[in-house]
């Protein structure tokens, strides 16, 4: 086959090599019939296009899927966020402004794709209601920062810790401290105050100390 | 005064307000705590994003939180299920001790006989409705099939030239339209009076698949004879077979081959069928028909007038014998009756409720021996040996079952069941799959062109069902061992283990396990439509492979 018809095949073989880490897997849509369409029109040459995106798809995969496996607390559901992410950023392509880092603009999909699925699973109202014992009094006194079990490149003992918070603290410290994201963009995205956002951190950041130190104590007497 | 945690947490993030950084930073070089905790807090927040995005792919596909929920969610699904199973139990129990007389028995939807009308007068409604509808279906799906064929293998075959093109093209349409057209001969009737009538003289050299209000044979079929219908009557000669599900079906002509029926009135009046099976509310055999060799019934009640040539086997709650059986007769029943005329040149097996409940009339013969079983009071099943030894074989069976199934299809050995929505989404798609997959495999099967479609369906159902236990055993099994060092082997049989004392507990058991199956029936469902849908959107990637 010649012609412009072979782009598509084409195309496709070139999704499948841009993935050379192994642990990325190779980048598999769109099906060919929703290719066209979708190139992006401000570059010339649509190959060149899907070129930039399979190495947009290569770089930011890991950031993407580790943002939809700490949202969601399941490879599996992230695995698919992560897909359906990729998908509409290559749909949105054509609305990326390029003043804006582009990490920030897929993560900004995926937070936002992410916090809709958790809204659907009908938490949403009350998701993010403090209880007495958890609201603002920043007096009270939790346990010090545990900044040197932090330090110890205990990062899987952090990510267990992490997932066992509840949704409310956990989604603003993955928002805080994976997306990087200031406490102003956290509140626009959650739609809470910005003093919320603030003491939930706080709070999260408490109750993540308050389990680490317990995981550490165990350690300890075993 | 100190500033508190909180306001230095802020001021760690860089969130504090311009005019307060001032006034901490002021504090701040004049106080040694707070300098150390704004130091801790910002160390704190600097390990946190390391750790955070010190993502390992591999690590993460573990999933250790989601294992460590999972076990929760054990508890949870144990007492589900049996919570639901025992309010189910009770409920039945209280509905059932309303005893309804034993005439109207039929129509309790409980009890058998009720189940076995209701589903023949579904399938009767569905074939008055349903059946026009599907073969409407099928025909459309044919023309679309067509068009679909043309749209896409013409621009390619023009390609190569235009009369190879218009050649293939020919042959292709020639073949999808010859396609239905097998010896095969439907006939419908629509609602109402319209009946499908094979007049006297008339013959029919194929097999004749038959629908509507009435259906009725007054000429010969060479073939069998597929009917569906309010009624179907036989007067005239089938040279096949009778397969047949109707409300009434009368067979009054000549049957060469076997009658299959279900129906809620069998009668038998005409001469010469090879074999009955008769499933039934009430199955007739009159004094002037005769059965070649077997009559086989379940029924409500069943009365042999006629003559049967081999042995007659009969369950059914009563059993009246006048005819002339030329071997044996076995009868399963609430009450057998042999009267006078009868003769039975066998042994005469009944197998009643109570010693009175066999009734020999002094003038009927029986050849040979009569033996009465009576249903003794069984042991409890437990107290059996046999019992352990057939839950130990069920065992081994679904364990090896179980490796082989998650050794071909690794997803199912990880189903989703890890949350009371995910449990409670399983049951309910199970629960539909498990009754309409019967329903649309009778309705696609009688139009035969889906028969074989039908059939592979009903057999997948029933590996579903059979599969289903297991794969709700080995999320029980990896929820309980949810370390990685496990062996998926010890997870399993623990599973399987757990899952055989659920379903034998006494009282609730019977439930439990139709909840277990219907939960790992939807589980197996939603597994496999996930990867379908992984599958989907990776299509262009394989067929990228291909080009």
């Amino acid at each position: 086959m010649t012609g412009t018809e072979a782009s598509v095949p084409e195309l496709i073989l070139h999704y499948k090599n841009s993935g050379t880490d192994a642990s990325v897997p190779p980048l598999k849509f769109p099906p060919p019939s929703l290719v066209l369409p979708y190139m992006v029109p401000s570059v010339d040459n649509p190959k060149h296009a899907e070129q930039d995106f399979a190495d947009i798809y290569r770089t930011h995969y890991r950031r993407v899927f580790g943002l939809c496996r700490y949202l969601l607390n399941s490879a599996d559901a992230a695995e698919d966020a992560a897909h359906e992410v990729f998908l509409r950023a290559h749909r949105k392509f054509g609305d990326y402004d390029a003043s804006q880092p582009l990490s920030s603009w897929v993560l900004g999909i995926a937070s936002h794709y992410c916090i809709d699925i958790l809204r659907r699973r009908g938490v949403e109202t009350r998701l993010f209601v403090l209880t007495s014992v958890e609201d603002v009094d920043p007096s009270s006194h939790g346990l010090s920062p545990l900044s040197e079990v932090l330090a110890a490149e205990r990062g899987g003992a952090v990510r267990r810790a992490l997932a066992a918070l509840p949704d409310k603290f956990l989604i603003p410290l993955v928002l805080a401290y994976y997306n990087e994201l200031g406490y102003d963009e956290i509140a626009d995205m959650l739609g809470l105050k910005r003093t919320h956002v603030a003491t939930l951190l706080f709070r999260g950041k408490q109750q993540m100390r308050r389990i680490l130190s317990s995981q550490e104590n165990k350690h300890v007497s075993e | 005064m100190c500033p508190n945690e909180f306001t230095w947490a802020m001021y760690a993030d860089g969130e504090l307000p311009e005019d307060e950084v001032r006034q901490v930073r002021e504090h701040w070089a004049g106080c040694p705590a707070c300098r150390a905790l704004a130091a801790a807090l910002d160390q704190e927040n600097r390990a946190l994003v390391l750790a955070l995005q010190e993502i390992d792919l591999v690590d993460s596909a573990r999933q250790p939180a989601v294992l460590s929920a999972a076990r929760r969610f054990v508890v949870e699904l144990a007492t589900l299920v049996f919570g639901v199973a025992l309010v189910g139990r009770i409920t039945l129990d209280i509905v059932s001790g309303i005893a309804l007389p034993p005439a109207l028995d039929w129509i309790n939807p409980l009890g058998l006989p009720g189940q076995l009308n209701l589903l023949l007068t579904s399938i009767v409604y569905l074939m008055d409705e349903g059946g026009l509808m599907v073969t409407s279906i099928v025909n459309n799906l044919v023309f679309v099939a067509i068009a679909v064929l043309i749209l896409f293998a013409a621009p390619k075959l023009l390609r190569r030239s235009v009369s190879a093109g218009v050649l293939c093209g020919t042959i292709l349409l020639l073949f999808v339209f010859s396609t239905p057209s097998y010896a095969i001969e439907m006939r419908s009737g629509g609602k109402g009076s319209q009946a499908v009538v094979v007049a006297a003289g008339e013959t029919i050299n194929d097999t004749l698949l038959a629908g509507g209000d009435s259906v009725i044979i007054e000429g010969t079929i060479a073939g069998d004879l597929i009917a569906t219908a309010r009624r179907v009557i036989i007067r005239g000669k089938v040279q096949g077979d009778v397969i047949s599900a109707a409300q009434t079906i009368e067979v009054e002509g000549i049957v060469e081959g076997n009658i299959y029926g279900a129906a809620e009135y069998i009668q038998m009046r005409g001469k010469s069928v090879r074999n009955l099976y008769g499933f039934a509310e009430t199955i007739t055999i009159d004094r002037q028909s005769e059965i070649r060799e077997n009559a086989i019934g379940f029924a409500n009640s069943i009365t042999i007038d006629g003559i049967i040539g081999r042995d007659a086997v009969a369950f059914a709650d009563t059993v009246d014998l006048h005819g002339n059986i030329a071997s044996d007769v076995a009868a399963h029943a609430g009450q057998v009756t042999v009267m006078a005329p009868a003769r039975i040149a066998g042994n005469l097996v009944a197998e009643v409720p109570e010693t009175e409940n066999l009734k020999v009339d002094s003038g009927a013969f029986v050849g040979g021996k009569t033996d009465l079983r009576t249903k003794s009071i069984r042991p409890s099943q437990y107290a059996t040996a046999w019992f352990y030894i057939k839950q130990i074989i069920w065992l081994a069976a679904a364990f090896i079952t179980g490796l082989i199934l998650f050794w071909l299809f690794p997803a199912l050995s990880r189903p989703n069941l890890d949350n009371r929505q995910a449990m409670l989404t399983a049951g309910g798609i199970g629960f539909v799959a498990a009754v309409a997959t019967p329903v649309a495999a009778i309705v696609i099967g009688i139009t035969l062109i889906g028969l074989p479609i039908a059939l592979v369906s009903i057999a997948l159902w029933v590996l579903g069902l059979y599969l289903a236990k297991i794969v709700v055993a080995v999320f029980v099994g990896r929820a309980l061992f949810p370390r990685e060092t496990t062996s998926p082997a010890a997870a399993l049989i623990t599973g399987l283990a757990l899952v055989l004392i659920a379903i034998n507990v006494p009282y609730v058991g019977g439930l439990i396990n139709i909840l277990l199956m219907l939960m790992g029936f939807g589980a197996i469902l939603v597994a496999f439509y996930r990867g379908w849908r992984r599958q989907g959107r990776h299509w262009s990637g394989v067929a990228g492979e291909h080009a």
